[in-house]
């Protein structure tokens, strides 16, 4: 629980209690407080804060909707607080930090606080950890709160109250901006738009978050997060922590290493390694380093060195050289480059040492030219140069000098400090105001004394012949967006060589906060994705038989921070989520973080579906899209192998059969199944002896038994099923009703119906008239026209025998049930061409067999 | 309040696409988290992250639909190649085989990303989605089956961007998705890629009062909602 104690700028008062425990007490018990603070309506500019108020995050006890509790003292200083109102936290909630007209001495967080249709309220919070993981919690709960239209009904018994409390004398009579939202409002403020579970964040919200927490990091990077950058060129040892806060970069350029024969020769320079260790064991002792890279070039080097809590976010590092010097070509002069990104910003880091010599600038000026020009990152993707980085420094001993300046005059202007006065003899100030060398690039202020040229180990100038005049050879200079020099500073302790080093920290500090926010924002936005885990993505059902109902569970755990919404999505170009064998259920849910749905998945081969798998048109095989919305999907796979069946086999095939079906090989079954089936054989059965076995049960057990008025059993159907694939069964196991349901469900399986489909627009439009009819039966093939006059045979035995007076099914009943099974309903194009609904066609169905239960059939 | 500089003005449709195991999802994973993910277990459906970049000043957020490599995935993962505005077509520089593959994959993302357009014979002209090759695993420079170069001609002659990444290492990883991020901004720029095409894989959200998306396009997720039941 947060709480906070303010200052009291009402006067005295009571002992104070803590916020949470008052508010509690107004709380009903499903309800639970997220975090409660004290905070001050923001009075009128410049006047500080005002009233008094206590703000609670209350968490409904759903765990997912919130709301703004707004309360105030009943009596100032009491320990009884009044709900003043309730603000729904929705995900159009505004919550802002309110930056304009403060006064700066003010040391307050201005939180303004908008909900729909309601007038803004502004709240005044003391600075500090309290009021910014309140803050952070009503960002949060915007960004995961689900879509207005969730009524916040609970929200209402609270806002009653809240109105009987204001009838009551005002506890802050003098308040100047009190927190409104009126009833009439709040329907409004209730109904948005439909939104799903966990949808990425409204762009307000997510601006208003990275402005706050730019807000909440403005001393982070002011004073702390500085991302410096050390330029140092020349010689060196303490200097490389000479800041308090250790710099996040360093960039260590050295020039003239080492100008032996070998090193022009060979890349080799032992002292490379020795001014490698110099620099790592002076590094900032408060942080620990890691080296980026380091390239050399005869007697050029630059090392980079980034902290190690960096090192992950550096990225594509690339190094590269270019020599200028003799022959335009050898390294005594020229440059090394090290380029690097850190979170989304390419820096590249230029150590060069150009054309020596007083008169020849414009030598110099062709070197920087020809390193800028020369100096690809070949490396990378697409290879960069120089000029593609957000943030190039150059560093090194660039050689310009003061010329046209006496000696004498220069040295005696450095005594009395007037840096500036010298630099505008400076010969790189000069090329660069022509725009002739470093063209946009920016220098600090110089302020240290030059760096060139000493008796080399002392602090005395050049006392050679030449006496040369003092000049600041050794420059940083950049060039980019947000690079601020911190310090611009020589190190004339040093007394190695006869140039002193130069040493610049530059910090980045707004682009690397902005970056860091905005990662963790992408971080939030990820980790704000539903995520929810499956026990399994293989449910494998193993043999399934005709009408075997099989049933797995597929466990869906929402692993995730928010709600997730689940649902079975079709794959493209299918029209449903899952095949026709399958059903899942539930095929859509909604799952609290940390809990679980069950989702049954079953199989059950039928009419529907028999007759593809007996053919190998189709497979127990599915893939199942698991979509999570707003979120990823998961494929299920769900398999089994079908036993096939007598159950969706065609009667032209069945006729052919003699022996138990499932003795009849794949590669017959296929070829009888064909358009021209190879084999048949010469004296096929009348009908199917599996629709005789039925129906032969059927009139010797169920004749006046209410055949067809009761439904069978499904085992007891898997039973008869068994026995007439893998049998000659004598009789039939189950229920005479179980019989008589596996006929109907025999019938509905065939393929093509026993009035075949090319007959039905027929049938149909024929129905009415007896004639007709039998003449449409007459046409039919052979074998479909025995099994129909065999059915209808056996229907007119079961009429005659129990007529409807003696408890038998009515006519029109039979012939409704047998309609249905014996012939399919057209095309639906059909259907709608001739405007005819589904009750006409079952009607007219119906009426077809109709006259074949009540007439002799003399076909 | 008026919406400021953090709020994107484009979103960006990618797909990930690759043989199982070539490290798609550890590519994105790099990306979006900056992590390496050791011992990734096999993608089974489409993960899903997202990240805000910038090119060229702008902010675009970057939806990424990673997609199961497995070859009996291959049909249903095809529903989610429509409207993507960038494909990140992955293979492994270790294995060969996953390299082969890469003509089959091809052609998946030019007629799949646009089904609107032409899908015949003449695929190269559909210029809309932008395709990037990514040889991945390079930093196994030592169990190298394919060769920087015959992947480079590969990808210069199907007109594809190439490079070779690490996941591991995030070496040209973060140059990847943001260099196919630059491609489809510049075909913004000159025209040729349309926003108001449905299939653009590219919503705009010009920056207004109140800073609420004004979705020129379909959702991204326009595939998915076609196949709804």
């Amino acid at each position: 629980m947060l709480t906070n104690a303010s200052e009291d700028a009402d006067g005295p008062e009571g002992p104070s209690m803590d916020p949470t425990t008052m508010v509690k007490k107004l709380l009903l018990s499903p309800e639970r407080i997220v975090c409660c603070l004290e905070a001050r309506l923001a009075g009128p500019p410049g006047l500080g804060p005002g009233a008094r108020r206590i703000l609670a995050l209350v968490q409904h006890a759903d765990g997912r909707q919130r709301a703004l509790f707004v309360l105030a003292h009943s009596v100032a200083g009491g320990t009884e607080v009044d709900i003043e109102t309730v603000l729904p936290v929705t995900n159009d909630f505004i919550c802002g930090i309110d930056t304009n007209g403060l006064d700066e001495s003010d040391s307050h967080l201005y939180v303004r606080l908008k909900s729909p249709g309601g007038e803004p309220v502004t709240f005044a919070f003391p600075q500090g950890d309290i009021t910014n993981s309140f803050v952070e919690q009503i960002m949060m709960s915007i960004e995961a709160a689900l879509g207005g239209d969730h009524q916040f009904g609970w929200v209402q018994q609270y806002r009653e109250r809240a109105s009987r409390a204001s009838d009551k004398e005002p506890s802050q009579p003098n308040q100047q901006t009190r927190p409104h939202t009126s009833h009439a409002q709040s329907s409004e403020l209730d109904a948005g738009p439909r939104r799903a579970f966990s949808s990425g964040a409204p762009a307000t919200t997510r601006e208003t978050q990275v402005k706050f927490e730019m807000s909440r990091k403005e001393e982070a990077y002011t004073d702390i997060h500085q991302l410096s950058r050390l330029h140092r060129t020349k010689p060196v040892s303490d200097w490389l922590a000479s800041t308090a806060e250790p710099p996040d970069i360093y960039a260590i350029g050295f020039q003239e290493l080492d100008l032996s024969k070998e090193a022009f020769l060979f890349t080799e320079s032992p002292k490379e390694d020795e001014w490698l260790t110099m620099v790592l064991t002076n590094l900032h002792p408060r942080a620990s380093y890691r080296r980026v890279r380091l390239v050399r070039l005869v007697g050029m080097m630059l090392i980079v060195l980034v902290q190690e809590r960096h090192a992950a976010y550096v990225r594509n590092v690339a190094a590269e050289c270019v020599g200028t010097g003799i022959m335009g070509k050898m390294g005594n002069k020229g440059g090394v480059a090290v380029r690097l990104e850190v979170h989304s910003t390419s820096m590249c880091f230029v150590s060069a040492h150009l054309a020596a010599h007083v008169e020849e600038y414009e030598r110099r000026n062709q070197d920087y030219a020809d390193i800028c020009h020369r100096m690809r990152f070949n490396a990378l993707v697409s290879p960069k140069a120089i000029k593609d980085h957000d943030q190039v420094f150059w560093l090194g001993d660039l050689n310009y000098r003061i010329t046209d300046v006496d000696v004498d005059k220069v040295k005696e202007m450095i005594e009395r400090g007037a840096m500036e006065k010298v630099m505008e003899a400076d010969q790189l100030r000069l090329q660069m105001a022509a725009r002739r060398v470093f063209d946009g690039f920016h220098e600090g202020t110089v302020t240290f004394r030059p760096t060139y040229k000493y008796d080399p180990g002392t602090d005395l100038w050049d006392s050679s012949e030449k006496n040369r005049a003092p000049a600041w050879c050794d420059r940083v200079l950049w060039k980019g967006e947000r690079i601020r020099q911190l310090h611009y500073t020589s190190h004339p302790s040093l007394r190695l060589s006869d140039h002193k080093p130069v040493k610049v920290i530059d910090p980045t500090k707004y682009r690397k906060i902005y970056e860091d926010i905005m990662k963790e924002l992408d971080k939030y936005e990820n980790d704000s994705l539903p995520q929810v885990s499956v026990d399994t993505t293989e449910l494998i059902f193993g043999t399934v038989h005709f009408f075997e109902t099989k049933t797995q569970t597929l466990t869906i755990t929402n692993t995730g921070k928010v709600a997730v919404q689940y649902r079975f999505i079709n794959k493209l170009n299918d029209t449903t989520y899952c095949k026709q064998w399958l059903t899942v259920d539930p095929h859509f849910s909604v799952i609290m973080p940390g809990e679980r749905c069950e989702v049954s998945l079953e199989v059950r081969v039928d009419d529907r579906t028999a007759s593809k798998l007996n053919t190998c048109q189709e497979k127990l095989y599915d893939i199942l899209v698991l979509h999570l919305e707003k979120g990823k999907d998961i494929f299920i796979t769900v398999q089994g192998d079908y036993v096939r069946s007598c159950f969706g086999v065609s009667i032209n095939a069945l006729v052919h059969i003699k022996t138990p079906f499932a003795e009849v090989p794949v590669s017959r079954l296929l070829d009888l199944e064909s358009a021209s089936p190879k084999e048949l054989t010469h004296n096929p059965y009348v009908i199917p002896k599996e629709l005789w076995f039925l129906v032969d049960q059927l009139q010797k057990q169920g004749i006046g038994k209410d055949l067809f008025g009761q439904s069978g059993l499904p085992a007891e159907i898997c039973r008869i099923r068994e026995a007439l694939d893998t049998t000659l069964p004598e009789t039939l196991p189950g229920s005479i009703h179980s019989v008589a349901e596996a006929l109907l469900l025999f019938l509905a399986s065939l393929p093509e119906p026993v009035i075949p489909n090319s007959y039905v627009v027929q049938c149909m439009e024929s129905s009415d008239n007896f004639i007709q009819s039998k003449h449409i039966v007459s046409q039919l093939p052979p074998h479909h026209k025995n099994v129909f006059t065999y059915i209808c045979t056996f229907l007119r035995e079961v009429v005659d025998k129990t007529p409807p007076d003696r408890g038998g099914l009515e006519p029109t009943t039979l012939a409704k049930i047998f309609g249905g099974v014996l012939i399919r309903n057209p095309s639906a194009a059909w259907q709608q061409r001739n405007n005819m609904s589904l009750e006409t066609l079952d009607r007219r169905k119906t009426t077809f067999v109709y006259h074949f239960l009540v007439n002799e059939i003399d076909i | 309040m008026a919406a400021g500089p953090y709020n994107y003005s484009y979103i960006f449709k990618y797909i990930i696409i690759g043989d199982m195991g070539v490290g798609k999802s550890c590519l994105l994973h790099q990306f979006t988290e900056k992590k390496f993910m050791a011992d990734c277990p096999h993608t089974i459906g489409v993960e899903f992250g997202t990240r805000i970049i910038e090119v060229s000043g702008q902010k675009i957020k970057l939806q990424i639909w990673d997609t199961a490599g497995q070859e009996r995935f291959r049909a249903v993962t095809r529903s989610y190649y429509r409207g993507a505005a960038g494909a990140l077509m992955v293979y492994d520089i270790t294995r060969r085989s996953t390299y082969n593959h890469l003509s089959s994959w091809l052609t998946d993302a030019r007629n799949l990303t646009n089904p609107n357009t032409v899908t015949t014979n003449d695929a190269l002209t559909n210029p809309n989605t932008v395709i990037f090759l990514i040889g991945n695993k390079c930093d196994l420079e030592a169990q190298r089956d394919v060769t920087f170069e015959e992947a480079q001609q590969f990808a210069d002659e199907n007109g594809l961007m190439f490079v070779e990444a690490s996941a591991k290492t995030g070496n040209n990883v973060e140059e990847a998705f943001l260099e196919t991020a630059k491609k489809i901004y510049q075909n913004i720029q000159d025209g040729s890629l349309d926003l108001n095409a449905a299939e653009s894989g590219v919503q705009h959200k010009p920056s207004q009062q109140g800073g609420r998306a004004t979705t020129l396009t379909a959702q991204a997720s326009t595939a998915k909602e076609n196949c709804s039941c």
